[in-house]
């Protein structure tokens, strides 16, 4: 038997024992431990070994829609939601950074790729009710408008795109900049907060929307500013951007409602940030 | 009395959100290089107290902590986790999601590198600790392409290779087959031998704990219900019983025996010291082993023909194995890890296709059979019930599976709804899958198979990390489901449960069918087992030692060969 | 389908024994140089170059092969967008009036009568060709001839806080178990009757998405073991720590960053003085 305890022998049990503790109540301090945003490192790492297995999963298999886009960019915004947006875009870059390792003719620009799988977590992030991180929304917005200014200078004023052509090709990433500079990002947060999972799956809807159209478009404007294709590329854009834009949207809900439903339900410790 | 190692004093602890104090009022010491036992039924607060060992709980988790932990006489409240790192290792159950490294040593340098060891010292304690577990030989492999017993022991080697006073081993062979979880019990006898270390071991593995641990502690609703050598625990079946824990089989014999008048020895809780009493005894009266149930003619529902399979990379798992499953069978699959079990299985899902000979389901070859088809044949119940969950409710979850079928109106619903009641999970129809246990959520996945109503039901390893009373109410829904007329194959390590269940089983050994007999059979057949590193169960060695010509395979069957009054013979053939 | 793995070259040469921090002084300055330069002799041959690296380095030629098998219809599309659309752009670049036509498809073809292919707008794909496998081949040249340790230690050395380098590493040791469990999902759900080439469009994106529902979360459940195991093993995610792998820069590596920090900063000097670099007609 164990030193001076008082614990009755092994036949013995407890009469009808009180559930209330009979020690000391004490302060718990949390000593600290590695954290990125607020988000535990571990989390951080399986979400992004989840966007580097995602990175080879073609979306095209469920679209047949021929060569379609990895699905990861329908989970970038989801990990932006479940960590908060710097350990959400970690996740996302450091995923996306993985996949292009091990295989990297998928990755187009390697780092446009990483860039843009972090930025749509970072934005994703940002849309929420909460009234936090408003430095970084702030700055992200300042980078939404420096952006559309740049493309615009760079395509229709100095490489002659025409404007009409341009604003129809990325008219869906245009909305969204809009969007995202109203208050109806934080409309879309309230959404993805809410304890109904309708209301959740439609605010994850719009929010991927929303996200991924921030991000396709610092990613189009980096690519472009390299390669500069031409106006009637353009115009090819305009019919598939919005179709891929609901793919990533309604791929981005289903998961992500799933998910949210399922994290609710499972006493897992929160990330510091999650949005859900 | 030297200042113990480990001190609980009043320790409860209730988790944030939680309704019941996970650990209630707990007094425990840990003396240095002592191997103490904890087990309790699932949700007793064995990893909960695991965790307390190095601070986790609370400090990672948050909730309410009471009382005070002392581990060398440290507060382990007042210091960060890591720091508590030095003193106490910590091993989980599972191996595969607690190796982080890219390479085997590097795995074992990963503790030893934050805590700053010099370099030179890490390689002398990485050499030391892969001898320890006999992992030299692979130091540059990937930690994943281990199997899982070696996964275990670089774990263990990473933990020791830190020197703790106090090594903490939640249910460490809980996924592994047998041979695998006798390597690790014998390493942890020989860690604490050779070099002093404590270990608190959890788990429900009675016949290697008791040939372990020098002190049981049994846990019930948070509570220390009973604290003393694993001889009194295990001999004190009610207190077991009470607490889902399942007694060591030789213990449950002389129990049985001692009942029945045959001995008046305390039950030995080690299956060598039984065999050696049972031998003293007088002699049993002769058996009779019920008429096995002759195999049935006609078509078999599941037939494979000289399968052969050789993986794309070379590695020959299967080699001409032939097999007939009939109607209403229950048929257990057994061998190690690397037997071919998951190989054969994936044949019946049609998940591999032979290379060389056929698979038919009802003569039919099983290429022939769609998706939708298939389901509606054979139903698949994983180790893992979470992998089948997607949906957010109960309900919902059933009837994902029904969208496959085109239904008339109204059929669905009456589906979901029969097949939820029949496994009582009506209540819970409306609850998120996930924030079932894992034994309801088991058997939300079983609904949705059933959902489907096939007339095979093949079960991989479903009573993996359950406790006894877990496992039986699987194991009693299967048997269930068989007598309700369906086939059921069932792939386990756990040979002890299989009496009462299972009418027939197969051996496989290197990809090869060892054996193919009735449950009593193969369980007798001591030489198949042993080519195959499988031990026979305690009942049948003890029935064995008594009379090799016994063929009782329960403790039930034994006992009753024994005293005065005959009873009844069990009736599994 | 079986878990991509990390390519490694199979023998040891001189750029294998490199410090990774030299790698990635090449890893920018290629990249650098890449978007610096429009001339089609310049950006082909360093992509040319970047190759001949990869070889040398022990990449194997089938691997190699491969990737330029994989996105030759990407660099077709390249050539044929800038060859035959690109007109203003590259118009703007060489500040002439017209191109110089190559192809003039016959006016009565349908849809792509009196399409012209230009020889500068084609130059122009071939530059941006350069461009694209300059990038992409730097990846496999610079990763795949480097230890997952050796790049923890060359992150930590390169002042990248140590949490992130082992993010980084400990993504590629959770990938193929991520993996398996993906394969495992999508085979359970195969087994509950869900055929994907029998479905409509908007159920296979309802079904195929909801793989990776318990995909993360199984992920998230097992990522507060892996936080329960980092902690008791002493993870601080402090850099002051030990390695065990601890390799020095050594003279080649200083001459190879010094050597790509000079390589960037004369292109920008001669392009700047003398335009070098700059697209030209040839």
């Amino acid at each position: 038997m164990s030193g001076d305890r008082s614990t009755p022998g092994p036949a013995a049990s407890i009469a009808e024992p009180s559930s209330v503790p009979s020690g000391e109540l004490r302060t718990v301090v949390f000593h600290g431990t590695a954290q990125i945003g607020g988000a535990p490192v571990a989390s951080v790492i399986v979400l992004a070994s989840v966007v580097a297995v995602l990175s080879f999963i073609p979306f095209s298999v469920a679209l047949s829609a021929g060569n379609g886009f990895p699905m990861a960019q329908g989970v970038y915004s989801l990990t932006g939601w479940l960590l908060g947006p710097w350990a959400g875009a970690t996740a996302s870059g450091v995923g996306s950074l993985i996949g292009i390792f091990l295989a990297p003719h998928t990755a187009g620009i390697p780092w446009i790729t990483v860039g843009g799988a972090a930025s749509g977590a970072l934005f994703a992030g940002v849309i929420t009710r909460q009234r936090t991180h408003r430095r970084l929304t702030g700055l992200l917005a300042v980078v939404i408008v420096l952006e559309v200014v740049i493309f615009v200078r760079h395509a229709v004023f100095t490489n002659g795109v025409r404007p009409g052509v341009f604003v129809a090709a990325y008219l869906t990433h245009l909305i969204a900049i809009v969007g995202f500079l109203l208050p109806t990002r934080r409309w879309i947060g309230g959404l993805i907060a809410s304890p109904d999972l309708r209301r959740v799956a439609l605010g994850l809807f719009l929010g991927t929307w929303m996200a991924a159209s921030l991000m396709m478009f610092g990613e189009s404007m980096m690519g472009y500013l390299i390669l500069n294709w031409p106006d009637e590329l353009f115009v090819f854009f305009a019919g598939i951007i919005p179709l891929e834009q609901a793919a990533r949207s309604g791929i981005g809900a289903v998961i992500g409602t799933g998910v949210i439903a399922g994290l609710r339900s499972m006493s897992l410790v929160k990330p510091r940030d999650a949005r859900y | 009395m030297p200042v113990p190692l480990v001190s609980f004093r009043q320790v409860s602890y209730e988790y944030p959100r939680s309704e019941r104090p996970a650990l209630l009022d707990v007094d425990l010491d840990i003396r240095a290089g002592e191997i103490v036992g904890l087990t309790g039924a699932t949700g007793s607060g064995k990893t909960t107290l695991c965790l307390a060992l190095n601070g986790t709980v609370p400090q990672f988790f948050g909730g309410r902590f009471y009382g005070r932990l002392l581990v060398e006489g440290r507060d382990t409240l007042d210091h960060p986790i890591h720091e508590q790192a030095a003193g106490v290792a910590l091993v989980l159950q599972d191996p595969s999601a607690q190796l982080i490294a890219a390479t085997v040593e590097q795995e074992i340098a990963f503790a030893l590198e934050n805590l700053r060891v010099p370099r030179a010292e890490i390689v002398l304690r990485i050499e030391t600790a892969l001898a320890a577990v006999g992992l030299s030989a692979l130091r540059a492999r990937h930690p994943h392409t281990l199997s899982g017993g070696q996964q275990q022991r670089l774990a263990l080697a990473a933990a020791f290779a830190t020197r703790p006073r106090l090594m903490v081993l939640d249910e460490p062979t809980s996924q592994l087959d047998p041979r695998s979880a006798l390597g690790v019990f014998a390493l942890i006898r020989e860690l604490n031998a050779q070099y002093g270390i404590a270990f608190l071991i959890t788990g429900h593995a009675p016949e290697e704990m008791a040939a372990t641990v020098q002190r049981l502690v049994v846990l019930a609703g948070g509570r220390v219900v009973a604290d003393a050598p694993p001889e009194d625990v295990y001999r004190d079946l009610p207190l077991l019983s009470r607490n889902s824990i399942r007694p060591p089989g030789v213990t449950v014999t002389f129990a049985q025996l001692a009942e029945r008048g045959a001995t008046r020895l305390a039950p030995p809780i080690r299956l060598e010291v039984g065999l050696e009493q049972i031998k003293h005894l007088p002699a049993p009266r002769p058996f009779d082993p019920p008429v096995a149930t002759p195999a049935q003619s006609g078509v078999p529902i599941l037939s494979l023909d000289r399968v052969s399979h050789v993986y794309a990379d070379g590695t020959r798992a299967l080699t001409d194995l032939t097999l007939e499953v009939h109607r209403r069978d229950y048929l257990a699959v057994l061998g190690q890890n690397g037997a071919g079990k998951s190989t054969l299985l994936r044949h019946f899902l049609h998940l591999l296709q032979p290379t060389e000979g056929s698979v038919r389901i009802d003569g039919a070859l099983l290429a022939t059979y769609s998706a939708p088809e298939l389901a509606q044949r054979v139903g698949y119940v994983p180790q893992n019930p979470d992998r089948q969950l997607f949906n957010a409710t109960v309900e919902a979850e059933v009837g994902f599976s029904l969208r496959v079928l085109s239904l008339p109106p109204g059929e669905r619903e009456r589906r979901i709804h029969t097949v939820l009641d029949s496994l009582g999970l009506l209540p819970l129809r409306h609850r998120h899958p996930f924030s079932l246990s894992r034994g309801d959520r088991a058997r939300v996945v079983i609904a949705a198979v059933l959902a489907l109503e096939p007339e095979i039901l093949v079960f991989d390893e479903p009573t993996t990390g359950q406790d006894d009373e877990g496992a039986r109410a699987i194991l009693d829904l299967t048997r269930r489901l068989n007598q309700e007329g369906r086939t059921v194959i069932l792939v386990t390590h756990h040979l002890s449960l299989l009496p009462g269940y299972a009418n027939r089983a197969i051996l496989l050994r290197g990809g090869r069918l060892v054996l193919d007999a009735s449950l009593r059979t193969a369980f007798h057949d001591l030489e198949a087992l042993a080519s195959t590193d499988l031990q026979p169960t305690h009942a049948v060695a003890l029935a064995r030692a008594a009379d090799d010509r016994l063929r009782t395979f329960t403790p039930e069957e034994l006992a009753g060969l024994y005293g005065a009054h005959p009873t009844s013979q069990g009736s599994t053939p | 389908m079986t878990s991509p793995t990390l390519h490694s070259v199979g023998r040891s040469t001189g750029f294998v024994a490199l410090d990774f921090r030299a790698k990635a002084a090449i890893f920018v300055a290629a990249s650098c140089l890449a978007i610096l330069w429009d001339d089609v002799r310049f950006t082909v041959g360093l992509a040319l170059i970047v190759l001949a690296g990869c070889r040398a380095a022990g990449i194997s030629g089938s691997y190699l092969a491969f990737v330029l098998r994989v996105m030759s219809p990407f660099f077709v599309l390249l050539l044929g967008t800038h060859g035959f659309f690109n007109q203003q752009y590259v118009l703007r670049l060489t500040g002439q009036e017209q191109l110089t036509a190559l192809i003039a498809v016959p006016e009565p073809w349908w849809v792509v009568g009196g399409m012209v292919l230009s020889k500068e707008g084609l130059l122009y794909g071939a530059t941006a060709v350069g461009k694209s496998l300059t990038f992409l081949l730097l990846v496999p040249l610079c990763v795949f001839t480097t230890d997952p340790n050796q790049w923890v230690v060359g992150l930590v050395r390169l002042r990248i806080p140590f949490k992130f380098a082992f993010l980084i590493s400990s993504t590629l040791r959770f990938f193929p178990l991520i993996f398996d469990e993906i394969q495992a999902v999508r085979e359970t759900q195969r087994l509950r009757g869900f055929a994907l080439e029998t479905m409509g469009p908007l159920e296979r994106v309802r079904t195929y998405g909801r793989i990776a529902v318990p995909v993360i979360l199984s992920a998230m459940h097992k990522a507060q073991q892996i936080e329960v195991v980092l902690q008791s093993r002493a993870f601080s995610g402090r850099s002051d720590r030990t390695y065990l792998h601890s390799p020095e820069l050594g003279a080649a590596g200083w001459i190879t960053i010094v050597l790509s920090a000079a390589a960037v900063v004369a292109a920008v000097i001669v392009e700047l003085t003398t335009g070098l670099g700059r697209f030209v007609t040839l």
